[in-house]
């Protein structure tokens, strides 16, 4: 059955690139559609991180200059450099075949939770949270990096047990394993977000890989309400909660940053009030380069700048999906599903976040915000996924 | 290896989820909820109302009589200094203040500004108290000043460039011009923006309390410019956005008195007090105290004040940065009573200046012919109670002096009493023929009993007593007597005039009937120059007095002033009358337990009259001992024949007010 679907799709897909092709037959040498993926992946991963150094440039200036008394280009000085270092994780990830990953995912896992329980004893703390790590001169949050473990470890126990998806405790008490571990160390940082991204992603990889669905739902409904419990234990968490709910309850006090990212928000219309004239980041929305970029990108340039990011992210997902489906190799599928599943999930909660329908959870928007990790993680993730594309049938 | 369904499955939710993200985002950014927009609004930004340069008034020559200036201002905080040395007790604190007094007042002397440590601790103990905003300690600083204290960084001490009121000619004119005082509460504020629409006041700002300064308010005021600003969370301003409203400068007012003159006839009220007061009185007699007193001088073809003094007087300058309040303390309860225009609210009995208003009554209503002689026996029993023989029935003249035979005419010059007695009595005992109130209804022609009509503050309408307001104000029971009506006849009893209203009585007999509102204010000008109100002649009442009544009156003035037996002969001795003929009346008011009252009300040219003059004296003997002297030298400057100096311009320039010395001397009891 499930061979009949694909061949049919790939067939309309192949008339209709055939049309395309000869169309162009004269100018153009006919491309795979793979490779066409991984183009037009490059391309919305490079537009979207060069977009988004110029809102962190945009963002960012004023409080660098008011807050920290630095110079107004220090936050974008560096994100410039952690693009440079993304753009070589993504040369690096993009040329090698994923699976000469599979091999470091036990030991990069292992590195990646020594790395964060390090963070609970000697990490940098900022804003209440302890999830940096000082390494020479940049700061780096294991956080950030485990998304990509976890994702490439799940990928390949899914790609090794693939005889024995419909044993539904044979992968997914592993995944739930490791998940409950990363997650735990995740909740001490404190960073729920990561915990509730890391989640959906495993479900989502295990859902693409055919796991039962009975099975599958139990485990969600599960996570869900054990996630809720423990949110509600923790006072931090709760609060963050209760001012999702009803963010005008304490409007100066855990409501403030949803009513400045919604008034911020609102003040763009429809085509904004131009590059760079945010009156949000003058200290009124904090976090403005970080969590809430999408705030000021909304307010800059309005409704269709920011509709043009939500379509972009629309657009990396379907291709990243594509990606999954037309993989010659199980641990490929899972790798390019996995690594779409994390931007989906993480832009959509970072939007939903900015837009008042979902908790402040610190979440960044994918190659937008600033965040030099996050950044890293999501262009060496795209490298993937353009690996795994170039790589695929067709 | 990926189900098509699942594939299929994820990407609907995932379609549907973000869809959902662009409805919100449409919704919040492009259906733009108004509420939204009012928070920006109401965060953002904030409204900053600047005061626009107050006019100026000037006299009828031009010469700036209150001025603004922009000036560089040191200003001393209480709020913030009350939080120095906090933690420590009373004691550290004062060391503490101590020290930042130090350096300031070392800064300011370094400037050239007399302050000692000790001045701005007294002055922030009254700031303190007043909690007003920052108060001036220092104007017309220096910049290299500014810098010094902006970098020093002293707490409570700032330097910042205010609009400042300058009163060059200090107390003269003082009662006239008024002066500007602090709106004090933003309640003050409110009620005070209410009644001016579009001249937005706050706390702080100046606003006229007295004088011109308070009646024409909202003509010197100008437009406050609104500029809303755009702040960042911090509060801190990020940039302007808008002129909301545009500054327009107060306009000016232009007065109808020339300073010169002005400064002259002060001059003449204070000499002659003090004349007064060292006249020796009777043994018996109350001591003439000859503190107090009023000049007016009104221009009978217009009705424009050509003077107006007033005894004592204060100097408005003192309240430009708030007064001190042991300054204040000493102005209020002085029995003197400084800030009381005395031209306009001082009351006083007229007196024997108001004989004229019962002649012509008498003359009107043909009770007695102009050449009737009466025999002033120099006392007069009430014919009604002439049996009984009691004290209520006789009244008699000054010293009892028996004058013999006078008609209307001497017995204005001469001042009998007992013609005008008995005058009071006929009226009311055949008040069937004359009517009850014919003196007073006769005195509201000649303008009493109303407020004059000058544009200033607190115009009274002094007092013409009835039977009605004697028992509005006593009683039910109380009735108008005999007694009464012979009281008011020479202008006694409970009859309060103002000294205005007595002038503009004797411009309206000079003018022959045509009585003016007087007017202090010439005109209104823009900034520019452009003249937006006049002040042309207001006339309050047209009607011709009848000649056979006003020929023996005006002789009677003259006679007064011209013949030997006259009350003021002596007073105008040697006077060119000649040239310019005086017709006036002397008053000696008597009240209660104090010396008499020194009235005198004339008017010049007698026969092409020009000037209308009344001058009161407080407590400084008889009319023509006193006030007449006085009246004589002001026509000599109406008539030219002597030259006001120019008025001089206040010594002191400013500085601290606490160091100001106080202007007026002790009040010895």
């Amino acid at each position: 059955m499930t061979a009949s679907v694909q061949l049919g799709r790939l067939s309309r897909r192949r008339t209709r690139s055939a049309r395309r092709a000869a169309g162009r037959a004269q100018r153009v040498a006919v491309v795979n559609a793979g490779e066409r993926r991984a183009a037009i992946l490059t391309l919305l991963a490079l537009v979207l991180s060069l977009f988004g150094l110029v809102m962190v440039l945009s963002a960012s200036s004023v409080s660098d200059f008011h807050q920290l008394d630095a110079s107004p280009f220090a936050t974008f000085g560096k994100q410039v450099t952690f693009f440079v270092l993304g753009v070589a994780g993504f040369v690096v990830t993009s040329r090698l075949d994923p699976t000469v990953f599979r091999r470091l995912v036990l030991p990069g896992l292992g590195v990646v939770i020594v790395s964060m329980i390090a963070v609970l004893i000697v990490g940098v703390e900022v804003n209440g949270s302890q999830r940096w790590l000082r390494l020479g001169p940049i700061n780096v949050q294991p956080g950030e990096f485990a998304k990509l473990a976890f994702v490439l470890f799940v990928a390949d126990l899914l790609a090794r047990r693939r005889h024995l998806i419909h044993r539904a405790t044979a992968v997914v008490n592993p995944v739930m394993g490791v998940l409950a571990a990363l997650g735990l160390l995740l909740l001490l940082q404190p960073k729920m977000g990561t915990v509730i991204l890391l989640t959906a992603t495993a479900l989502t990889m295990l859902f693409l890989a055919g796991v039962r669905l009975l099975p599958l739902l139990g485990w969600t409904v599960a996570l869900a309400s054990g996630g809720l419990a423990m949110a509600w234990a923790s006072t931090y968490q709760r609060q963050r909660l209760l001012s999702f709910l009803s963010n005008e309850a304490d409007p100066t006090g855990a409501g403030w940053q949803t009513i400045q990212s919604k008034v911020g928000i609102a003040s763009g219309g429809l085509t904004g009030v131009g590059l760079g004239a945010s009156r949000a980041k003058w200290g009124f929305l904090p976090f403005a380069h970080t969590d809430f970029i999408f705030a000021v990108i909304a307010e800059e340039v309005g409704f269709l700048g920011a509709l043009g990011v939500v379509l972009a992210f629309v657009m990396f997902c379907y291709l990243g999906m594509v990606t999954a489906m037309r993989a010659v190799d199980p641990f490929h599928a899972s790798v390019a599903a996995g690594v779409t599943a994390l931007v989906m999930f993480q832009s959509f909660l970072n939007i939903a976040m900015t837009l008042g329908r979902a908790p402040v959870t610190g979440e960044a928007l994918p190659f937008v915000s600033a965040g030099g990790s996050s950044l890293i993680v999501m262009l060496a993730g795209t490298g993937l996924l353009v690996s795994i594309a170039r790589r695929s049938a067709n | 290896m990926i189900s098509g369904a699942r594939f299929a499955a994820l990407a609907f939710v995932a379609v549907v989820a973000f869809a959902g993200l662009g409805a919100r985002l449409w919704f919040l950014q492009v259906m733009s909820p108004v509420d939204f927009v009012e928070v920006v609004e109401q965060q953002r930004t904030r409204s900053i109302v600047t005061e626009a340069p107050r006019g100026r008034i000037l006299d009828v020559n031009g010469t700036v009589l209150a001025d603004t200036r922009e000036s560089l201002v040191v200003t001393l905080d209480a709020v913030q200094l009350r939080e120095v040395g906090q933690g420590l007790d009373s004691e550290g604190r004062a060391a503490a203040r101590a020290e930042v007094f130090g350096e300031a007042a070392a800064i300011l002397v370094a400037e050239g500004v007399k302050t000692k440590v000790d001045d701005l601790e007294r002055t922030y103990q009254r700031a303190a108290v007043q909690s007003l905003k920052p108060v001036v300690v220092a104007e017309d600083v220096a910049i290299d000043t500014w810098i010094e204290i902006e970098e020093r960084g002293l707490p409570g001490f700032d330097v910042e460039r205010r609009w400042v009121r300058d009163y060059p000619y200090g107390e003269i004119a003082a009662h006239i011009i008024g002066h500007v005082g602090e709106v004090r509460s933003s309640a003050e504020a409110e009620a005070l923006t209410a009644r001016a629409p579009g001249r937005q006041y706050q706390a702080g700002d100046a606003v006229g309390v007295r004088g011109v300064e308070a009646t024409f308010e909202s003509r010197l005021r100008g437009q406050p410019e609104i500029r809303v600003v755009e702040l960042d969370a911090f509060a801190q301003v990020v940039g302007t956005r808008e002129i909301a409203q545009p500054a327009v400068p107060g306009e000016d007012v232009i007065l109808t008195i020339d300073i010169d003159l002005q400064n002259a006839v002060e001059q003449v009220l204070a000499e002659e007090l003090e004349a007064a007061r060292l006249r020796p009185a009777c043994l018996t007699c109350e001591p003439h105290r000859g503190r107090n007193g009023s000049i007016v001088v009104l221009d009978v073809r217009t009705g424009e004040v050509v003077a107006m003094a007033s005894a004592p007087s204060y100097d408005p300058n003192e309240w430009v940065f708030g007064i001190p309040a042991d300054q204040l303390d000493y102005l209020r309860t002085n029995l003197d009573s400084p800030f009381l225009n005395r031209a306009v609210s001082g009351l006083y009995p007229a007196g024997s200046t108001f004989k004229p208003v019962t002649a012509y009554a008498s003359v009107t209503s043909g009770a007695r012919a102009p050449t009737t002689i009466w025999e002033d026996e120099g006392v007069y029993q009430l014919e009604s109670c002439r049996e009984e023989g009691g004290p209520g029935c006789r009244f008699q003249n000054a010293g009892a002096a028996a004058l013999g035979p006078v008609d209307l005419v001497s017995s204005l010059s001469r001042s009998s009493d007992t013609y005008y007695y008995s005058l009071g009595e006929t009226f009311w005992v055949e008040r069937d023929t004359y009517g009850e109130t014919i003196i007073q209804d006769t005195a509201e022609l000649f303008g009493f009993g109303a407020p004059s009509g000058v544009q200033l503050p607190a115009d009274s309408a002094g007092r013409l007593p009835d039977l009605e307001w004697l028992q509005a104000t006593y009683g039910d029971d109380q009735g108008w007597f005999t007694g009464d009506n012979v009281n008011l006849s020479i202008g006694q009893g409970e009859l309060l005039v103002t000294p205005i209203q007595l002038a503009n009585a004797y411009s309206t007999l000079a003018s022959g009937g045509r009585r003016y509102e007087p007017s202090v204010v010439a005109e209104v000008r823009t900034a520019d120059g452009e003249v937006v109100q006049a002040f042309t002649p207001r006339i309050a009442a047209d009607e011709r007095l009848q000649p056979d009544a006003l020929g023996p009156i005006r002789q009677g003035l003259i006679d007064a002033v011209q013949t030997e037996a006259g009350t003021a002969w002596k007073a105008f001795a040697e006077f060119p009358w000649n040239n310019y003929p005086i017709a006036g009346k002397t008053g000696t008011a008597q009240v209660t337990r104090r010396a008499d009252f020194s009235l005198f009300a004339a008017y010049g040219p007698a026969l092409v009259p020009e000037y209308a003059v009344a001058a009161v004296l407080e407590e400084s003997g008889f009319g023509g001992e006193a006030a007449a002297p006085a009246v004589r030298r002001v026509f000599e400057y109406l008539a030219g024949l002597n030259e006001p100096a120019p008025a001089p311009l206040r010594t002191d320039t400013g500085g601290a007010p606490a160091s100001t010395e106080l202007e007026f001397g002790v009040f010895e009891p």
